[in-house]
């Protein structure tokens, strides 16, 4: 079969741009997709996504699974003869496919260039500022013990960030289909016999369990040291601390509005406790991640704008939070009450953001690895043989 | 006739210091260093061999045959060695290292350093002192697979054909037992390390090269699974003088081999490790799935390469080996081995990159087709990138060379002009194989001798 090839140029110099510049180097071995831990008999990589875009078949090398089942363990680029460094173009094309389906695609390209960044934050703090002149607070700060609700009531925050967190999934769907239907498009069978449901609760048991950054973690060929053995009791933390976090405000707004609970809630209390011991994990966890970070800028790996936006505002969020609480504690209003200004407005950022900045990955990852599994299900279906649990 | 030379400064029979010496020094007694001593001779000249090893012959006496022909590579070593033995202008020193290089063209001093051998001229060969010998080393002739006694004939058809003793084996004058044995009186523990000053008007560097080390390759298994080899392994063990006499079996258990895996560019080709291609890698390994059927017409063999590389007329070769159906073919790098414990057999594992999956493959025996390495370069450390080839000539090559005419391009000496007097030769230059080092050779010999031209005229 003769097929004609259409080569995106301007996608594969911006890949290269991405900090991905030695993909030209490859020489298509398959080393990388040997010694990868996660990459399937059926589905090696990361060899063919080097000479994709080195081709510049851009549809391929981004609607493709195998992108995101990269945990970006390194090994591939350790173990490289041609120093290509297959991690790193991965890595690029991840960051790259957050723009390219983001919904509205205006959004991803706002997020992935530092230009734009102000007008970003602008919207946050112009809302946040709004809602206090219309409480008509903005000239002095609130009087007597420090409740932050006396800022910005309950109610408003609330509503603010059910809009957000509402937009954000809105849009988090948009490119997750978006997403998905390329995938469907670029498959012969789309694994279209297999059951989803089931396959996601795999998928999801997997993410609980983090079992591929375990694997990543354990799984070697030799002895070189890779520069990611770090990630998956670091990613564990991230993520365990993020969900406690969100559990806690979930149960704060439960308690606010069905049984009128009001905030501050004491320090012993059970879900207070679960948000300070998240949040110091995911502080701990984001530490490591930059600590990382800053090391890899003079090593294998470098980091590119996303990178650090993603990191820094998730750390700058927790850490505003943080001391919201010991300020609050120490009864420094004047320090207090705009630090909480802050934390909101990077709370806010993170969230209505999330779909189009690296934060995306919880929504592309997710539908990676279940339109994966289902495509295990189904084969195992056709060959009649129970699915294969991995 | 050209007997070893054993007394010190007998080259200096120039009359005055400041006459050009009509001798050419070779250092390095492989096929490119015999070549040019023999070519250089033959055309008139002078020509003094420093070989490291007791015996002449270099790697190539390690093969068992040569590609594409498969003819025996003895045949060829025994004709230049009846060359040097017939050919009075020729002289050469085994065992002996060059350690500094003074002088002039036209009139270069090399101080040599020759080790004891511990066994003279007068041995017949009889094999009497190795059945008395308690002590044991290591098979350096054969790879490490086996071994010798502490006094040992270098390997079956050695030139010179005299034994040799290696002193980190042996006790020397504690033990004596094969002084006692030896009729002839052959055997001297006493001999001393000993210098000397050798004059020469032009000087070839032919020190060739070396197999990559195998066990750097960390990924690979060597080392690790006794089924792993490389390469110059194969050719020992396909040898019919060598460890196995020319059985092709598992190191681990002696079990026939039913089917063999090649990883080609192991080490080579690699920013880990060697950077640049070996040349012969390629073609090594047909003819050693060419062995292996030989051996056994059941066996399977599988070759995994990145690019198959057979330049030239060696297409011919390839596609006579190839139109086997039990050699086969891969394209995809081997990059993860492991032991079954089941059937105690090798899993290698790579990607099928025309198929885009990845395969696995149970095999008896893995051969590494590691390349070629300068002898002169460093050893490094395991998966360490590669530093500054300059420290090459800083640190391992003979004084002259240091502050001398050449340049070092990733460990190969390269560049030379013909006013330098010091010129490179065969794998000193480059990984190539025996045709093109042979070639080499002789256009060293006609610069070198262009070069006593040269000085003479000055």
């Amino acid at each position: 079969m003769i097929e004609k090839l259409e080569p995106d140029l301007d996608f594969k110099r911006r890949i290269m741009d991405l900090d991905a510049r030695d993909l030209s180097f490859c020489y298509q071995c398959g080393t990388c997709s040997t010694v990868c831990p996660i990459s399937t008999a059926d589905n090696p990589f990361p060899r063919k996504e080097m000479i994709w875009v080195q081709w510049g078949l851009k549809e391929r090398a981004l609607a493709n699974p195998s992108i995101w089942m990269c945990h970006q363990c390194g090994e591939c680029s350790a173990y490289c003869p041609r120093d290509a460094k297959p991690a790193s173009v991965m890595a690029a094309l991840r960051d790259y496919s957050i723009g390219h389906y983001a919904a509205p695609g205006f959004l991803g390209a706002a997020l992935s260039e530092p230009k734009y960044l102000p007008l970003l934050f602008a919207l946050p703090v112009a809302i946040l500022l709004a809602i206090l002149a219309g409480l008509d607070r903005l000239t002095a700060l609130p009087e007597g013990r420090i409740v932050f609700a006396k800022l910005f009531p309950d109610f408003y925050v609330e509503a603010l960030f059910d809009i957000a967190v509402g937009l954000a999934i809105v849009g988090a769907l948009a490119g997750g289909v978006r997403y998905w239907l390329a995938l469907r498009r670029g498959a012969a069978d789309g694994g279209r016999d297999a059951n989803l449901g089931a396959a996601l609760a795999h998928v999801i048991a997997d993410i609980l369990r983090h079992g591929k950054f375990k694997r990543c973690n354990e799984d070697s060929v030799g002895t070189r040291p890779t520069h990611q053995t770090h990630l998956y009791k670091t990613h564990l933390a991230v993520f365990y601390g993020f969900l406690g976090l969100v559990a806690t405000t979930t149960s704060v707004g439960i308690g606010i509005h069905f049984f009128g609970y009001l905030t501050p809630w004491p320090l012993w209390h059970p879900v207070k406790i679960l948000g300070n011991v998240s949040g110091t994990a995911l502080v701990a966890g984001l530490a490591v991640f930059l600590w990382h970070r800053i090391g890899e800028q003079a090593r294998a790996q470098k980091s590119t704008y996303t990178d650090w936006l993603f990191l820094i505002v998730l750390l700058l969020a927790v850490a505003s939070g943080f001391a919201c609480e010991s300020l609050r504690l120490a009864g420094l209003a004047a320090l207090a009450y705009p630090t909480y200004f802050v934390h909101l407005t990077l709370v806010f950022f993170l969230l209505v953001y999330f779909p189009y900045s690296k934060f995306g990955h919880v929504v592309y990852r997710t539908a990676a690895m279940l339109y994966t599994q289902s495509l295990l299900d189904a084969r195992s279906l056709v060959a009649g043989a129970p699915s294969a649990a991995k | 006739m050209a007997a070893q030379a054993q007394s010190p400064v007998s080259a200096d029979r120039s009359a005055g210091a400041a006459e050009v010496s009509r001798a050419i020094l070779i250092v390095g007694g492989g096929i490119a260093g015999i070549t040019a001593a023999v070519e250089a001779a033959e055309a008139g000249y002078e020509s003094i061999i420093i070989e490291k090893e007791p015996y002449l012959g270099g790697r190539v006496a390690q093969l068992y045959k040569y590609f594409p022909k498969l003819c025996p590579p003895y045949c060829g070593l025994e004709i230049n060695f009846r060359r040097i033995k017939d050919n009075p202008k020729i002289r050469f020193f085994t065992m002996a290292q060059v350690e500094t290089v003074g002088g002039a063209p036209g009139n270069f001093e090399v101080r040599v350093l020759i080790r004891p051998r511990y066994v003279n001229d007068r041995c017949t060969a009889c094999n009497a002192c190795v059945a008395v010998c308690p002590a044991e080393r290591p098979d350096a002739f054969n790879f490490g697979l086996g071994k010798t006694k502490a006094i040992y004939r270098p390997h079956d058809m050695a030139f010179p054909m005299k034994y040799a003793i290696d002193d980190d084996a042996c006790s020397l004058s504690e033990c004596a037992r094969c002084v006692e044995v030896c009729e002839y009186g052959a055997i001297d523990l006493k001999m001393e390390p000993r210098a000397i000053v050798l004059r020469a008007g032009a000087i070839i560097i032919a020190t060739g090269w070396k197999p990559y080390d195998a066990s750097r390759i960390d990924n690979l298994g060597f080392g690790k699974y006794a089924d792993v080899i490389t390469n110059v392994m194969m050719e020992r063990m396909a040898a019919p003088n060598g460890p196995t006499h020319g059985r092709i079996v598992r190191p681990s258990d002696g079990a026939p081999v039913e089917s063999a895996a090649f990883v080609q560019c192991a080490g080579s080709r690699d920013q880990n490790h060697l950077g640049y291609c070996s040349t012969i890698c390629c073609l090594a390994s047909l003819k050693q799935a060419v062995y292996l059927r030989e051996r056994n017409p059941n066996a399977h063999a599988h070759i995994f390469y990145i690019d198959l590389r057979t330049p030239g007329t060696y297409e011919f070769f390839a596609k006579k080996v190839l139109s086997d159906p039990f050699v086969t073919v891969q394209k995809g790098k081997i990059a993860k081995v492991a032991l079954d414990p089941q059937s105690g057999r090798l899993v290698v594992e790579a990607e099928d990159i025309l198929s885009a999956r990845k395969t696995n493959l149970k095999v008896d025996l893995l051969v590494l087709a590691t390349g070629m390495e300068s002898s002169l370069s460093e050893s490094r450390n395991n998966g360490a990138r590669r530093p500054g080839s300059e420290s090459l000539r800083r640190e391992t090559a003979p004084s002259a060379l240091q502050a001398g005419p050449f340049r070092v391009d990733q460990d190969w000496f390269a560049g030379a002009e013909p006013q330098d007097g010091i010129f490179a030769a065969g794998c000193a230059r480059g990984p190539f194989d025996v045709a093109t080092s042979v070639q080499d050779a002789t256009a060293a010999a006609a610069m070198a001798i262009e070069a006593l031209a040269r000085a003479a005229g000055s």
